[in-house]
């Protein structure tokens, strides 16, 4: 449990201190993160009253399960970014780290190329996410038993976008860095 | 035509892989470009948009944030010393006792966290020093350290069994029950395998005559003490689960909510400490979760390219037989567990392997507890066994090379090797409880 480096600067940038753009950039990221950890407490604790209501009270709170799930997904594409960043997605070591150890500019130009071949397919999945969410706004697709009790869809499906977003923004944040030789080569970062 | 779209997606899977591009954003990209060949790339984008809403929007998923986070709050609450301490008593008169309380307190603390490396990093720090100080040899201490942790991954809850389960579309209840025997066999084959070393290997073990004193038992008041937290989780999480009062999710909220319990109640939370603590979670579970959803894609686009249903015919038509098949398969496994992570392995090999198993009319559950086995045996085996670089970095040794920790964990991939072939003879070890 060595990663407690949340609030640590994007790697260790050698060109000097980040920019105010690059400053408020990272505390969006750290902002979303923090947002699904508090999730994570919020999921336990619905849950757990779900527990109680059932065993204490003899029923079921309504949209448990469904809200759960939706949860869930928002917790995994809030931290997204964080997680990357912080290159906790799991890879292999042993020609990545190899060639780093060797030879640095290489495996940063390698890390770069990775980097961006990321950008790539999380900006895809943000690109076909938009297309669901103008259908759940425009179906007003909703989850619950109508009459009842019901919740929008749609609140949950936008942030799912801004994460996905924001998370292939921040692998293409890292190519530039990469190509720019600032960051160190990833693979020599912590991994736990 | 689709059939080698499949083969070629899977070769150029393993390559990306191997070059280290992150295993999940792999497996969406190879899917991806997979399902565009086989289709068009309209297709192969709204499958995308799917799969990233839709793959992980599963109560059942949200499992796994809270029994990785009920994990790190026992190891940071001081529960796994307490058993450690506990078993220490107990098997004080045995040979070689202290590698086997080690193993049976691995056992216990398994049942209440998911992951191996929990209890890989709590018993390097627990069990190698009072075992060094007793004259156990260093590579044979840490060597037991790691060999038993593998047990926290096959006795419930376990990150594995979810993952298998939701690949082979088990039930996660089921599948923690499957894990109850084959982690009591493998605790006693790893017992004996102490006993074996100790008696017949004594150089193995042992540096220098033990010549400490072995501590007393402890009075009826402090086992009570030190045996209530650890007793009360296990019952809390598995008697729920086994007494059908509470479905795995709701297992692990109230575990982890039992495990927040302790960890406060023993002063070892502060509020610093709980937000690392959840910033962990969020990140173990992002990763674990986002290959998933890659993963899912991937065995999509294999099922869309009709490579699994050919290579079940294929195969087991051909001369290799159902048990051919079973032995190449584990020992592929076994094979890419010194390379790749545990999930990993599992997430590129069964989208291909399940669909086989089924035509051979395996029992999916048995078939899952010795995936889980031949997978773990992956944390001890070179060149990256990650219990053995747990261990490594949580004990902090410049003695101490990693080398030796290989070398102290080998007699235990033989043991877990043995395990297998137990299972493979006898299914009702893994089926009798689950299938009850």
């Amino acid at each position: 449990m060595s990663s407690t480096q949340t609030t640590a600067p994007s790697g260790p940038s050698a060109g000097g201190a980040p920019s105010a753009v690059r400053r408020a950039w990272n505390t969006l990221v750290d902002g979303f993160a923090a947002l699904g950890t508090v999730l994570i407490c919020v999921l336990m604790l619905i849950i757990a009253s779900d527990v109680v209501a059932r065993n204490l009270v003899g029923g079921s709170l309504p949209l448990v399960s469904e809200l759960g799930a939706l949860t869930l997904v928002m917790i995994v594409y809030l931290q997204l970014g964080t997680t990357i960043r912080h290159d906790r997605l799991a890879r292999t070591e042993f020609l990545f780290g190899a060639l780093c150890a060797a030879r640095p500019r290489l495996g940063q130009l390698v890390g770069a190329l990775y980097d961006l071949i990321g950008a790539g397919i999380v900006g895809a999945m943000a690109w076909a996410t938009i297309h669901i969410v103008e259908k759940d706004l425009a179906s007003h697709e909703f989850i619950g038993v109508t009459g009842v009790l019901t919740v929008p869809v749609w609140p949950f499906r936008v942030l799912i976008l801004a994460g996905l977003t924001i998370a292939a923004l921040q692998f293409l944040l890292q190519t530039v860095d990469a190509l720019r030789g600032r960051g160190a080569a990833t693979a020599s970062k912590d991994k736990t | 035509m689709s059939v080698e779209i499949g083969g070629i997606a899977i070769a150029a899977l393993v390559v990306l892989i191997f070059l280290g591009l992150p295993i999940g954003i792999s497996m969406m990209v190879v899917s991806f470009v997979g399902v565009a060949l086989i289709r068009n790339d309209t297709v192969a984008m709204r499958m995308l948009g799917q799969v990233a809403n839709d793959s992980l929007r599963e109560y059942l998923f949200a499992v796994v944030p809270l029994f990785v986070l009920m994990g790190l709050l026992v190891t940071v609450s001081g529960v796994g010393k307490d058993t450690f301490d506990l078993f220490e008593r107990l098997m004080r008169r045995l040979r070689a006792g202290l590698g086997i309380a080690t193993v049976f307190a691995n056992a216990v603390f398994a049942s209440i966290t998911g992951i191996s490396i929990a209890s890989a990093s709590v018993f390097a720090r627990v069990a190698v020093p009072e075992m060094t100080r007793h004259g156990y040899g260093k590579a044979f201490s840490t060597g037991v350290v790691a060999g038993s942790s593998v047990l926290g991954m096959l006795i419930p809850p376990s990150l594995l069994m979810i993952v298998y389960a939701v690949l082979a579309e088990e039930s996660v209840g089921r599948m923690f029950l499957a894990g109850v025997g084959p982690g009591l066999l493998l605790a006693v084959i790893f017992s004996v395998t102490i006993l074996l070393l100790g008696t017949f290997r004594r150089s193995f073990v042992f540096d220098r005559p033990d010549e400490e004193t072995v501590p007393d038992p402890f009075g009826a008041l402090q086992t009570l003490r030190l045996a209530v937290p650890i007793v009360s989780l296990v019952l809390l999480v598995l008697g729920g689960l086994y007494g059908g009062f509470l479905n795995p999710t709701e297992a692990g909220a109230v575990g982890a909510l039992g495990a927040l319990a302790i960890a406060l109640l023993r002063r070892s939370l502060t509020p610093r400490v709980f937000w690392n603590l959840l910033v962990e979670t969020g990140q173990i579970t992002v990763s674990v979760l986002f290959l998933i959803v890659a993963a899912t894609f991937f065995s999509r686009m294999l099922a869309m390219s009709g490579l699994p249903n050919w290579l079940a015919e294929t195969l087991l038509d051909g001369s290799l037989g159902h048990l051919g098949f079973l032995i190449v398969y584990l020992a592929l496994v076994i094979v890419l567990g010194c390379l790749i992570d545990s999930i990993s392995i599992m997430l590129i090999l069964l989208p291909i392997a399940l669909p086989v198993a089924e035509a051979a009319h395996f029992d999916l559950i048995w078939f899952g507890v010795l995936t889980v086995v031949a997978v773990e045996t992956g944390l001890l085996t070179p060149p990256f066994g990650l219990s053995v670089y747990t261990i490594k970095s949580a004990l902090q040794d410049d003695e101490l090379t990693v080398g030796n920790i290989f070398r102290g964990a080998f007699p235990f991939v033989l043991a877990m090797i043995a395990a297998l072939a137990i299972l493979i003879a006898v299914p009702s070890i893994a089926t009798w409880l689950a299938r009850a």
